[in-house]
């Protein structure tokens, strides 16, 4: 495309689609019934080009004739200009004898009326901007008597200056240890009051249950203020109000530090060994569970084995059990463990073998099933808390 | 003198007239084009009817260079007698395309050259030593 000077541009590109149709058009009222690309993509160039050059040679004529805006016969004259082989007017025969008007007037008449397929909004669409806020507008005092109020405030000096930006959260690492220390302590409270109520429902020696949730409650609340102590001495480092403190704190409320009582102080309950299913066939309670022995936990395995069991202490075999043969006894599964977990382990392993005794027991009697239903489900319930508390313990050590 | 006095008259009167019409034809290509590549150019008029001759101008324009064309396509297909015999009575039925080439011939007269590559070759011997290959179009 030598001839024409086509410049692609980007900007355009709606202006040259809407005149590639426009002259498609055209074409078709000529007689075409399809376009090749290029051809209608040049002669719609072309169209725009033609539109250009009329523009512009008709301003000239309006400059000239020291006007700014254009007339018809500047319109006139510039058609003069553009009509290829046109005939040149003279300056008497008045403009609208001009043969290129009067060509275009039979045009007009003639040809068809097509109108342009789509329509248009009014293009290029101005964007809208949003302009800076002035000072008045942000309510803010111009810097400098001489900047009036109505300019576009400054920006904001972080964006062009790297301000120092501060840290809010100094976290007082210490404060947050005493809050983490409170919470657990106030889990532990409630853990111990549903000890409570579990173990209230049962009978138990009154003295040990009078005891037992008087020193549950004492002790974590001892070592919550261990903790403390401990923490405000961490704490202040410096004077002796702090040291001070703690040594007093531990001083008067650590029973463990604290001196012996002398015999005779405090009552305290005898301790009474009962046989195993007297204690069995009540409702247990709690603490006496933790007070029975290693081998009270595998009681119920020795009340199913019918045989005397070869290793028991002779006490036992004035206990009533059914022993069966060697070839029918369950088998006996021993894991040793020290610590506090041991406790939770054999309570599971007690409750598994419960459940065993349940099946070899069918013949018995429904009452006694009965109870040693409720029985498994207060172990099961305390196996579950005696877990928890393993957890607890763990948590605060 | 009053006679050319009556002739400015009529034509003047001619050209009211038309103004007057234009106001209710609506041109092919549309006023908001129009009125877009003029601005760009510094033609200011309020006045419509001056935007719709621009447009009805340019109209003109575009109509003549089209016509040409199909002139000349058309005197491509009735070129080719063989095809007439070939096909018998339906050869008219083909479809008029405006090519390129039309256009160009067309253009010509126009005083626009309309130039376009012919064929594209690897190289400057290419299509040489083949005889029957005929020059195709790209």
């Amino acid at each position: 495309m030598s001839g024409l000077e086509s410049v692609r541009s980007n900007k355009d590109e709606f202006g040259r689609a809407v005149a590639k149709i426009a002259v498609a058009q055209i074409g078709e009222s000529v007689g075409f019934q399809s376009f090749q690309n290029t051809a209608a993509e040049t002669l719609a160039d072309i169209a725009i080009r033609y539109i250009s050059d009329l523009a512009k040679a008709a301003q000239f004529y309006t400059n000239v004739a020291r006007r700014t805006e254009c007339n018809v016969f500047d319109v006139i004259l510039a058609l003069e200009d553009m009509v290829p082989g046109g005939v040149c007017l003279d300056a008497s025969q008045p403009l609208s004898n001009s043969t290129a008007l009067r060509e275009i007037m039979k045009y007009v008449e003639y040809a068809e009326e097509v109108p342009f397929a789509r329509p248009l909004p009014h293009f290029p669409v101005p964007k809208k901007r949003t302009l800076a806020p002035s000072f008045a507008q942000l309510g803010e005092e111009p810097p400098g008597p001489h900047i009036p109020a109505w300019l576009p405030a400054f920006p904001d000096p972080h964006t062009y200056r790297s301000t120092p930006v501060w840290n809010e959260m100094k976290s007082d690492l210490t404060a947050d240890k005493l809050e983490q220390a409170r919470q657990r302590r106030r889990a532990e409270r409630s853990l111990i009051s549903l000890h409570q109520r579990l173990s209230s429902t049962g009978d138990g020696i009154s003295g040990s249950r009078a005891l037992f949730p008087a020193s549950s409650f004492e002790i974590p609340q001892a070592v919550s203020r261990e903790q403390e102590s401990m923490l405000s001495k961490m704490q202040d480092a410096e004077g002796t109000q702090g040291k001070g403190k703690g040594k007093r704190s531990t001083a008067s409320h650590n029973p463990f530090l604290s001196p012996p009582l002398p015999p005779g102080a405090r009552e305290v309950s005898p301790v009474s060994f009962r046989p195993l299913k007297e204690i069995l066939a009540k409702k247990d309670s709690f603490e006496q569970q933790r007070s029975l022995s290693l081998l009270d936990a595998f009681a119920p395995v020795l009340n199913a084995v019918n045989i005397p069991s070869k290793d028991a202490e002779p006490s036992k075999d004035t206990r009533k059990s059914s022993v069966l043969d060697a070839k029918d006894r369950p088998p006996v599964f021993l894991t040793f463990d020290f610590g506090r977990k041991a406790h939770s382990k054999a309570m599971a392993a007690q409750l598994s073998l419960g459940a065993r005794t349940q099946n070899l027991r069918k013949g018995k009697g429904k009452a006694v099933l009965q109870e040693e239903d409720k029985d498994e489900k207060k172990k099961r319930a305390e196996q579950i808390l005696a877990q928890a508390d393993d957890r607890v313990d763990d948590v605060n050590s | 003198m009053a006679t050319e006095e009556m002739q400015a008259e009529s034509s003047d009167a001619a050209l009211l007239d038309f103004l007057s019409s234009l106001a209710d034809y609506t041109p092919t290509i549309p006023d908001e084009l129009a009125e877009h590549y003029l601005s760009s150019s510094g033609f200011q008029c309020p006045d419509i009817r001056v935007t719709r001759l621009v447009s009805v101008a340019t109209q003109k324009f575009i109509a003549e260079i089209a016509a040409d064309a199909l002139q000349y396509c058309k005197m491509r297909q009735s070129v080719s007698s063989k095809e007439r015999k070939e096909r018998g009575p339906s050869v008219k039925e083909k479809k008029l395309v405006m090519t390129t080439e039309d256009l160009a011939t067309a253009l010509r007269e126009y005083g626009v050259n309309f130039k376009r590559q012919e064929y594209f070759a690897d190289s400057p011997s290419a299509g040489i030593n083949l005889p029957s290959k005929d020059k195709g179009d790209e």
